[in-house]
């Protein structure tokens, strides 16, 4: 059965781990804080994930990087840990009439729109290795750890 | 499959966490002092009763949070999830 389905990636995006407090970083680099854990808030093309008790992701397009790097770097405090995770995660994005089928058979979650909204995000599984996901427009964002690019690549390509 | 709360993440897939063993006994404060039997009766012989039972769960491929289940080796039902141990 074919599916309609468009994947992209892997591709590279710009991605800050934060870690303690983001407050402290202050309140122009970041998106609006999410209210609520595994939720997202974008402003300006970016991206900002709540996804562990003292986690956050920052996500961006790739020539955010630069700018970015140097805006936090030069805000040092002791409550906020902040590292640059671009090299470390492919991203693959879904998109197309059947992306949620796709999804459904990478992921366990309920992504019915009822359950998981344009402002959810998780980190979960995703054709077995830990995958960060969230929607982007009428699809879907799939990161993983970079080294598993070229299996979910396989794994994505058997889908189509 | 299990379904865990996790109280960070909500209800998430047993594939998602990796079991930590039992929780239930406390490591020894000092390796030391304690006697070879009572070392490996602590180290491998885990409590395996019928009933609810304290373990430890890592949320691996979630938030990442070490978490206490109270699960009932009977039915495999969760009763109860919190942080920590």
């Amino acid at each position: 059965m074919a599916y309609d389905l468009t994947i992209t990636g892997p591709a590279r995006r710009t991605v800050f781990e934060i870690k303690g407090d983001p407050s402290a970083l202050g309140s122009d680099l970041l998106p609006p804080w999410p209210d609520r854990p595994c939720r997202l808030t974008r402003q300006d093309d970016r991206a900002f994930l709540w996804l562990g008790a003292h986690r956050w992701l920052l996500i961006a397009p790739p020539d955010h990087e630069d700018g970015l790097d140097a805006a936090l770097s030069a805000v040092h405090h002791p409550d906020a840990s902040v590292v640059l995770l671009s090299d470390s995660l492919a991203f693959f994005t879904l998109s197309g009439r059947d992306a949620d089928v796709a999804m459904s058979i990478a992921c366990p979650l309920d992504l019915h729109p009822g359950a998981f909204g344009p402002d959810a995000c998780a980190q979960t599984d995703g054709f077995g290795v830990r995958a960060l996901v969230l929607r982007q427009g009428d699809g879907w964002l799939l990161a993983v750890e970079q080294a598993y690019a070229p299996y979910i690549a396989a794994q994505l390509a058997q889908i189509v | 499959m299990l379904l865990i709360e996790c109280p960070f993440c909500g209800p998430r897939a047993e594939i998602e966490f990796s079991y930590g063993g039992p929780a239930a006994t406390r490591r020894p404060d000092d390796p030391a002092q304690v006697s070879d039997a009572d070392w490996v009766d602590w180290l491998t012989v885990p409590e395996n009763r019928a009933g609810p039972v304290p373990e430890r769960w890592c949320h691996a491929k979630g938030c990442g949070a070490w978490l206490t289940v109270l699960r009932d080796t009977r039915t495999h039902d969760i009763l109860d999830v919190r942080h920590g141990a």
